[in-house]
């Protein structure tokens, strides 16, 4: 059999030598080096993997290494000796329709992992997580929110004390883990809002309040935000998030800050997607406990567009990049003829 | 043997984009179905076909890391990164002072990531290695972040060359060292041209939409959404050239002032990108990667080394056969992974 022409460095220098090896039929592996013959036991050789056209090193006990273009003679060579599994990798390189295979499944196993294992892992791990998290979270978001967006409330006591009558109604029986509490605030900047802080305070602003027409709209906004609470959506989304920049570290970690532009854009479309679904969720719980408490459930989707409209948006339109789902959509939820009873 | 100047040596990249593309995908591929643990394997075989490819006088370098060395690097990094962000939400203040001490480390992991670089490039069977020591990372970090606070910042384009200067000079093929005779003038130029470009830019960038802010507002109410999509297509339009031209900018003064005075022994290099060259493969690359939704980042990978190493040719005072080996010691991968996602290369 015909040896393969390798370039020979001794490890010493780096002065190339022409040199010759190849394979007797019983294994042993011959170098022929200015007319002089070494033999090698093919198991003390690390011939490096095959990788695309690039040149071969075949690295000898003694520190030196011969260095070859010739892919094909060495696979060659090899071929006898070698478990037809190595080179699996240069293998699926080689086919294009790996490749296409390759690019399928990766595309569907992001999007499986994406769309349901960060939601689940990040469930899972919330739950382990104790409660206490949770009031050090809403802690520190409240104190942020208070200096950036809120002014103190310029409601009568008597409309504050009424509903916090309410909320402690709705919140009655929820879960023990959080300590739900209602808080009013003054935003110019947010205007009509609510909002869910993971220890279970609950804001209402002025504006909200004013927007109202009845007690049952607000009561079905603080239904939703208790969803939030009891569903952990702070905890759930800051873990979500993280999880997500991970996985677009894993996937890009080796392409440099080239990546990084390719890279926001997914991370804002997947977190934003998040959010809808959490909104989703918010939205079922409410309607359940607005359903155990007789509060209608027309009061949330009339809520929802007198807020629209305040807002200034017609609500029709669904973009990728909303953190809500569409006003007709969430109505839908709520407005849809009951096929079963609400359960109690 | 002769000792008169010889022919130049042209740097040569021989990768081919297609054949990337498909050790790419595998390598994607494989990360994401192994949840990130093969990603070693990737960066270790995406390092070996960019080395692999790059040949100079007929023999082509090596990347000699093993996947498991860095495997223990991601995993430290990893578990480094959790605590971080587990810190941020029990406790802000340790947060902080994990950062400050993160900060404190910063020339301690430059030393090793340029060490673990460098002992992993093999050219014709013989190891780079980085001589710098600890203590002079810190004293050339330590000087340039003392120009830097003193002059207010004007000075930042000294403490770069301080770095470089600390990374060259410390470099080593086998007993052979490298140096570098460039003048700090040389990242004055590079860094205060690119500030003036981006100034520029921003000018005369604003001026312009503001122009058309204006008519859109005159207009009357709220702009309708494809004016918003409109001004936002306009102003990657004029940012993103203006801002890769002065990268453009920056990166060739400092890429060719350190060639072209930089040394191993008696051998000398030299290096001619050109400004407009780059800033046009970065921007075209930028462009087809959005546009094709990353599919051409391997193309985009390929084409740049290719436009670098065009640029880049050895002037050897004789034959390249006499370099001789040195015995290093084993490095680990923490220090290079960290330095890295730091971005800290000096991309030598």
């Amino acid at each position: 059999m015909s040896g393969v022409v390798i370039d020979w460095y001794d490890g010493h220098s780096s002065r190339a030598r022409p040199a010759e090896i190849g394979l007797d039929p019983d294994g042993v592996c011959w170098l022929t080096l200015d007319g002089e013959r070494r033999y090698y036991a093919l198991a003390d050789l690390r011939v490096s993997d095959r990788l695309g056209n690039t040149m071969r090193s075949i690295a000898f006990p003694d520190g030196s290494r011969g260095e070859t273009a010739d892919n094909d003679g060495v696979d060659r060579l090899l071929a006898a000796h070698r478990p037809a599994a190595s080179g699996w990798l240069h293998r699926l390189e080689s086919r294009y329709s790996a490749v296409l295979a390759a690019l399928l499944l990766t595309v569907l196993a992001t999007w499986a992992f994406v769309a349901h294992g960060v939601p689940w892992l990040a469930e899972q791990v919330a739950e382990v997580l104790p409660a206490s998290l949770d009031r050090h979270l809403g802690e520190q978001t409240l104190a942020a929110l208070d200096e950036a967006l809120f002014e103190p409330t310029a409601l009568d006591q008597a409309v504050r004390d009424d509903y916090r009558a309410r909320f402690a109604a709705l919140a009655r029986g929820l879960d023990a883990g959080h300590d739900y509490r209602l808080l009013f605030r003054h935003s110019p900047v947010i205007g009509a809002n609510a909002l869910a802080l993971p220890d279970g305070s609950v804001l209402l602003t002025d504006e909200l309040v004013g927007l109202a027409k009845e007690p049952a709209e607000v009561e079905a906004v603080l239904a939703h935000e208790l969803g939030h609470v009891a569903r952990r959506h702070g905890l759930r989304s800051a873990l979500q998030s993280s999880l997500v920049v991970l996985v677009v570290a894993a996937v890009t970690g080796d392409l440099g800050s080239a990546g990084g532009l390719a890279s926001a854009l997914p991370v804002v479309l997947v977190e934003s997607g998040y959010s809808r679904d959490l909104e989703t969720e918010a939205d079922l719980y409410g309607r359940q406990l607005m359903d155990r408490h007789g509060i209608p459930r027309q009061a949330f989707p009339a809520m929802l567009r007198r807020l629209a409209a305040a807002a200034g948006e017609g609500g029709e339109g669904h973009g990728f990049l909303d953190t809500h789902p569409s006003v007709p959509e969430r109505a839908a939820l709520f407005e849809a003829p009951t096929d079963r009873p609400p359960r109690g | 043997m002769e000792t008169s100047p010889r022919a130049a040596h042209g740097f040569e990249f021989r990768g081919q984009a297609g054949e990337y593309f498909r050790i790419w995908i595998v390598n994607v591929l494989l990360t994401v179905l192994t949840l990130g643990i093969y990603s070693a394997w990737a960066k270790v075989r995406t390092h070996k076909y960019f080395y692999r490819n790059t040949y100079l006088d007929g023999a082509s370098f090596d990347y000699l890391a093993s996947p498991i060395q860095i495997l223990k690097g991601r995993l430290i990094l990893a578990a480094g990164v959790a605590l971080y962000a587990g810190l941020g939400y029990v406790m802000p203040l340790a947060q902080l002072s994990m950062l400050l001490l993160v900060l404190l480390l910063v020339p301690w992991i430059m030393q090793r990531a340029l060490r673990f670089r460098l002992y992993n490039t093999g050219y014709r069977n013989l190891r780079f290695h980085f001589a710098g020591t600890v203590g002079q990372a810190y004293s050339a970090m330590g000087r340039g972040l003392g120009i830097t606070v003193l002059t207010l910042g004007f000075g930042a384009p000294w403490a770069a060359w301080l770095r470089t200067k600390y990374a060259v000079d410390n470099a080593r093929y086998g007993t052979s060292a490298f140096s570098m005779a460039t003048r700090p003038r040389h990242f004055f130029i590079a860094y205060y041209g690119a500030f003036a470009i981006m100034a520029a830019v921003v000018i005369v960038g604003s001026l312009v939409l503001s122009g058309i802010m204006g008519s859109v507002v005159e207009g009357g109410g709220k702009p309708r959404p494809e004016q918003v999509l409109l001004i936002q297509g306009l102003i990657l339009a004029i940012y993103l050239p203006g801002y890769l031209f002065a990268w453009a900018f920056s990166e060739v003064r400092v890429f060719n002032g350190v060639i072209n005075q930089m040394q191993l022994d008696e051998h000398h290099f030299a290096a001619d990108m050109r400004t407009d060259g780059l800033a046009w493969v970065a921007f075209s690359s930028a462009v087809a990667i959005v546009l094709s939704l990353g599919l051409l980042l391997p193309w985009a990978m390929i084409r740049l080394a290719r436009y670098r190493f065009d640029h880049v040719r050895m002037l050897p005072a004789g034959e390249l056969s006499g370099f001789v080996a040195d015995q290093s010691a084993q490095v680990s991968a923490a220090g290079d992974e960290v330095g890295s996602y730091l971005d800290l290369d000096l991309g030598l």
